[in-house]
């Protein structure tokens, strides 16, 4: 009778569970984009962390949205339903780049973009879940479930989402999985803090911000872009008159027409030859 | 000496051209001052004037019916009974349609009147805008985009329809409606709160 209930159980879980060993999910065709959830480990260890990427894949010409997303759109947002001692950080948003649509300026991603987060795994919490102790094995799993929600854009709009589902191994040793340079890839676009000495920002018709960094970031650039995190600030589809040397830059833009008060905290990120970015942040009052 | 006053003049300058473009479209639309006068042909092909309507409050909504968030507002009847309780109490409520001809959401005068039919919506009238006259006149950059008028004309609010960007039915009960919130303050004689926000929605289709 005991071994009976076992080959059940065993080929439930098999059933349940196909892709247990895989640091992946299989990409999943929605409305005009693909999506998999993608991690940067095969195995995971207790008191430390690894990455979970969201990919998305919009067809060609299509895009989705970063954080901000100018003057139209939405941004990417993932709800993530984890097992008790894992937690999950916010989005670590690679640099977008900017998307004309008519006279309009949208920040986002066409073409493939992977959306990274940090999941922490502590040490005293962690209750993994364990669906294969049945089976008699000792696999310790981590079940982690991502809501994603999104809109992909053309010349016209389609709202999608999709709950993707990963399940790691916990191990005594951090096991790296081939998609951790595919995650790395987006990571190194993730824009660095730029510590200020002085942030200045004054409203008029138009915002003129300045920014004294603590280093001469700026010493060699030939091309920076400006992407404001902050929305109803700046108006995305005016041109930035941009001015920098060593360690200063200033920035004036048309105020967005959305503009209703200075924000407490302005913040934005800035991108240096098109491949390193910077983030800063600065109080107003 | 001359130099630093001009400085000193300029950034004071500077600084009190802040406050009085603190609430300016880039458009040159500013809260509490007169909102652009156009003429246009409704559904029926009526000429309606802003001008018609002096001494009512208008809102203008700029939507698109295949565009995601206006189907939010539209699919759960929030829309409609924003129109019908504002139409009821005597506003006068404007839907503009500024898609461009082959564009996503472009109608004609029967089609529109059709989609006011099936989807039982109450707007005083549908404003037909292909070429986006005024579309661009009052900066609409998203469907929906909501302002409110008063009855001396002035333009009391523009932005979003409510605090929630998403294409969720469910998050309109969540979410605050900036056109009531600032209706009812208007009622109550108080300054608008959040008189300009930032519109979310498909972009205009001109």
């Amino acid at each position: 009778m005991k071994s009976y209930l076992a080959i059940i159980s065993i080929a439930l879980s098999a059933l349940c569970s196909p892709a247990v060993w895989s640091a992946s999910t299989p990409f999943l065709r929605q409305e005009h984009v693909q999506v998999r959830l993608i991690s940067d480990v095969d195995i995971a260890v207790a008191g430390d962390s690894f990455k979970i990427g969201l990919e998305l894949r919009p067809d060609s010409e299509w895009h989705v949205y970063w954080r901000n997303p100018g003057d139209s759109g939405m941004p990417v947002s993932v709800s993530w339903e984890l097992p008790e001692g894992l937690s999950a950080s916010e989005i670590r948003w690679p640099f977008p780049h900017k998307i004309p649509y008519g006279d309009l300026i949208n920040y986002g991603y066409e073409g493939a973009v992977v959306l990274p987060t940090v999941m922490s795994v502590d040490k005293a919490n962690i209750k993994e879940t364990s669906d294969s102790e049945a089976a008699g094995s000792k696999t310790r799993e981590l079940s982690i479930a991502g809501n994603a929600s999104w809109l992909v854009c053309k010349d016209i709009c389609i709202p999608g989402n999709a709950e993707l589902r990963l399940k790691i191994p916990l191990g005594a040793k951090k096991t790296l999985a081939p998609e951790v340079t595919r995650i790395n890839e987006f990571v190194q676009r993730e824009a660095l803090t730029l510590p200020l000495l002085n942030g200045e920002i004054v409203s008029g018709q138009d915002i003129k911000l300045e920014l004294f960094a603590t280093k001469a970031v700026f010493r060699n650039a030939k091309h920076i872009e400006f992407f404001p995190i902050n929305e109803a600030l700046f108006e995305a589809s005016a041109k930035a008159d941009m001015h920098w040397n060593n360690n200063v830059i200033r920035i004036t833009q048309q105020k967005s027409s959305s503009y209703l008060s200075m924000p407490v905290t302005v913040s934005g990120v800035l991108v240096v030859d098109h491949q390193q970015a910077y983030e800063f942040s600065f109080d107003t009052r | 000496m001359n130099k630093s006053i001009s400085k000193i003049l300029f950034v004071v300058l500077l600084f009190s051209l802040g406050d009085v473009w603190a609430k300016t479209s880039a458009d040159g639309l500013v809260i509490d001052h007169p909102a652009p006068n156009f003429s246009v042909k409704d559904s029926n092909g009526k000429t309606v004037s802003l001008k018609d309507f002096a001494g009512k409050k208008v809102i203008l909504e700029w939507t698109n019916n295949e565009c995601p968030f206006v189907e939010k507002h539209y699919g759960s009847g929030n829309m409609q009974g924003l129109q019908k309780k504002f139409t009821d109490e005597g506003l006068v409520w404007l839907s503009v349609i500024s898609s461009a001809e082959g564009k996503q959401g472009y109608v004609d005068g029967a089609a529109a009147n059709e989609l006011t039919k099936t989807r039982k919506a109450q707007p005083s009238h549908v404003l037909l805008d292909p070429e986006g006259k005024i579309g661009k006149m009052y900066g609409a950059k998203t469907t929906p985009h909501m302002y409110i008028i008063d009855e001396s004309s002035n333009l009391r609010y523009m932005g979003a329809i409510d605090s929630i960007r998403s294409t969720n039915q469910s998050d309109i009960a969540k979410a605050t409606n900036y056109v009531t919130q600032a209706m009812s303050e208007l009622a109550d004689g108080k300054p608008v709160s959040e008189a300009v926000t930032n519109a979310y929605g498909c972009s205009v289709k001109y």
